[in-house]
């Protein structure tokens, strides 16, 4: 009964001869309200209210904080990427060094994701390309030694970063290895090269700055030896096949060749700064010297020297100076050319041997035997410097109440931060 | 889809450019419906042709004078103009009577008297609305938006301003009031 009411009710609408009206009083009636309406003012809508009237009244209503949002994010990345591209030359210590460090973690994050660990590797490797930079400009910039400090830390821990991806990847695909430790070494070799730089500057460097820097160079060096000994591990338990044998032989070359060159250049590069050193002392020592009025110390440096010094031939043991008698000054001679290439001539000498050892296919004994040279070189006993007597005579200084001088050549000594020098070869003359 | 967006322009010319062509097309499109609605409520041909009139008009001003007004279908305002108008004809003519009955009884007395006087139907469609009429104005009012204008209950809640829960009672109760009256009809 219900759906014949409800189709009796749905057929009353095509009854149109009940209801429909007049067709004379429709037009009519429109005639009458065109002429009310056309009587009206026309208004003109501006383009705003033209574009609110066709955006939903709904999506009107989310349309202003869809928009601030909007403008908010373009902001952001705009001010991101601006402060990015800024950040680039920072330095540590700058307001957007750490705007620089977190788009660098970022895009090596992002890398490790998305575009595999090879890339990673890659990213580790420029950014520890750019901490060396950065300790290079921070000391040119004669910045806090702190600064230059953690950078150096934060660098050797980049490099065992990049060292630990590159072996990750080489565990997955033990075809790519060669490649990716050929790539460490490479970027390794230009980290030591750029850290070797510093010591070309015309500025002399801390002695504690300039051993941190052969500390790092060491532990670069240390990590590119590491990553070829994985390599050779990996050829002799088979993983890499043997097609792969001289790709791998040429690495492990390309590594030791390095190693032995970077070694070799840290060391250099430290004596000279320690010879460096010394000059501007004995270049100190000689100007004070000539003021002859004033009787002043020997040498000036910003190291006070120690009370007491090792006796020289000068001086008896057990015999006391007095202030009134005449100290001689120890001063050291700057290193020769030869001299300084005769210093590392233990690595050089080493390396003759391991190329040796790598010709005959013995890539693990060549890499241990470089890595025991590495090891030797960074607990190497400091460099034995012989001492002659410098041509300049130095007037005699009364030792001062607040330094009293006991001895000879303690102001030498004591600047030339921890060299040792050796006086018993050559009696120094004793300033009357 | 196509119908909703032409609906859009039209809307578009007569609200923001004030455009007589365009609301006579309006007035072309929905004249008869409204005409019909009025009618089926008012039961009078001159009652009816005047509410109609009126509910162009005040259309008009509504559109006109709301620019920045949402409106979802046009079709729906009209037919909500229209039952505004009816109930505010009924009131005023209650009015004008000075009789304290409601609405809904004026309705009834008014129908018995001017009901279909000019309108020739057949016999079965003539009885059904003799029943409509002696229904509710609510009731009436649901049943003829959904089976002759055939409007959705979202868009008849709409009309009327009940929620959709509400219009779908009123429209059960309706079609049972309905039913039972056709019945007692059909049984005298």
């Amino acid at each position: 009964m219900s759906k014949q009411i409800q189709e009796q009710l749905k057929n009353l609408k095509h009854i149109e001869q009940g209801f429909a009206p007049d067709a004379f009083w429709v037009e009519k009636n429109k005639q009458a309200l065109m002429t009310r309406i056309e009587s009206e003012k026309k208004e003109v809508m501006s383009a705003q209210q033209t574009w609110q009237f066709f955006v939903p009244a709904k999506m009107l209503f989310a349309a202003r904080p869809v928009a601030t949002l909007v403008i908010v994010s373009i902001l952001s990345v705009v001010g991101w990427t601006a402060s990015v591209s800024a950040s680039y030359q920072s330095l540590p210590g700058d307001l957007l060094y750490n705007v620089k460090i977190a788009s660098e973690k970022t895009q090596i994050a992002f890398a490790g994701i998305v575009q595999g660990p090879e890339k990673k590797a890659a990213l580790l490797n420029n950014a520890a390309k750019t901490r060396a930079y950065e300790a290079k400009a921070l000391i040119a910039q004669k910045k806090d030694a702190r600064l230059v400090e953690e950078t150096l830390t934060d660098l050797e821990e980049t490099v065992e970063q990049a060292r630990k991806t590159a072996q990750t990847v080489s565990e997955k695909e033990p075809t790519s290895a060669p490649k990716l430790v050929a790539e460490l070494a490479q970027s390794n070799t230009v980290i030591n090269d750029t850290l070797d730089d510093v010591f070309n500057g015309t500025d002399v460097i801390e002695s504690d700055l300039a051993e941190r820097i052969v500390k790092t160079t060491k532990t670069v060096t240390g990590k590119s030896i590491e990553a070829a000994q994985e390599i050779v591990k990996k050829q002799e338990a088979g993983t890499i096949g043997d097609e792969q044998t001289e790709e791998v032989k040429k690495v492990v070359t390309s590594v030791i060749e390095s190693a032995s060159r970077d070694l070799e250049g840290a060391a250099q590069a430290l004596e000279k700064n320690k010879t460096a050193a010394q000059q501007v002392e004995i270049a100190i020592a000689s100007s004070t010297a000539g003021i002859a009025d004033t009787p002043t110390t020997s040498v000036a440096t910003s190291t006070p020297p120690p009370s007491t010094v090792s006796e020289t031939s000068s001086t008896q043991p057990g015999e006391t100076t007095t202030p009134s008698q005449a100290a001689p000054v120890t001063i050291t001679k700057p290193l020769s050319a030869t001299d300084l290439t005769a210093i590392p001539g233990a690595s050089v000498g080493s390396l003759q041997d391991v190329l040796t050892l790598v010709n005959e296919g013995r890539l693990s004994e060549a890499l241990d035997k470089v890595a025991a040279v590495a090891k030797e070189e960074t607990n190497q006993a400091p460099i034995i410097i012989e001492q002659t007597p410098v041509a300049a005579p130095v007037t005699p200084t009364p030792p001062t109440a607040t330094q009293p001088v006991t001895g000879t050549g303690g102001a030498a000594a004591g600047s030339t931060g921890g060299t040792q020098v050796d006086t018993s070869s050559t009696p120094l003359p004793q300033q009357q | 889809m196509k119908k909703r967006v032409q609906d859009k322009i039209l809307l578009y010319r007569i609200q923001v450019k004030k455009d007589p062509e365009a609301y006579a097309q309006l007035y072309d499109a929905h004249v008869s419906a409204i005409y019909r609605f009025v009618y089926l409520k008012v039961s009078h041909k001159q009652d009816a042709e005047d509410i109609t009139s009126d509910v162009f008009l005040k259309a008009w001003g509504y559109l006109t004078d709301n620019k920045e007004k949402d409106i979802s279908s046009l079709r729906g305002l009209l037919y909500t103009i229209a039952r505004n108008n009816v109930v505010d004809f009924y009131r005023s003519r209650a009015k004008q009577n000075d009789k304290e009955t409601d609405i809904d009884e004026y309705t009834q007395i008014k129908s018995q008297h001017n009901m279909f006087e000019d309108v020739a139907v057949g016999q079965e469609a003539s009885q059904l609305l003799r029943v409509i009429k002696t229904l509710k104005q609510e009731y009436q009012e649901v049943v003829l938006l959904k089976y002759i204008e055939e409007f959705s209950t979202k868009e008849i809640s709409a009309i009327t301003g009940k929620s959709k829960t509400s219009v779908r009672v009123t429209l059960h109760r309706a079609l049972k009031k309905l039913k039972e009256l056709l019945e007692s009809q059909d049984e005298s």
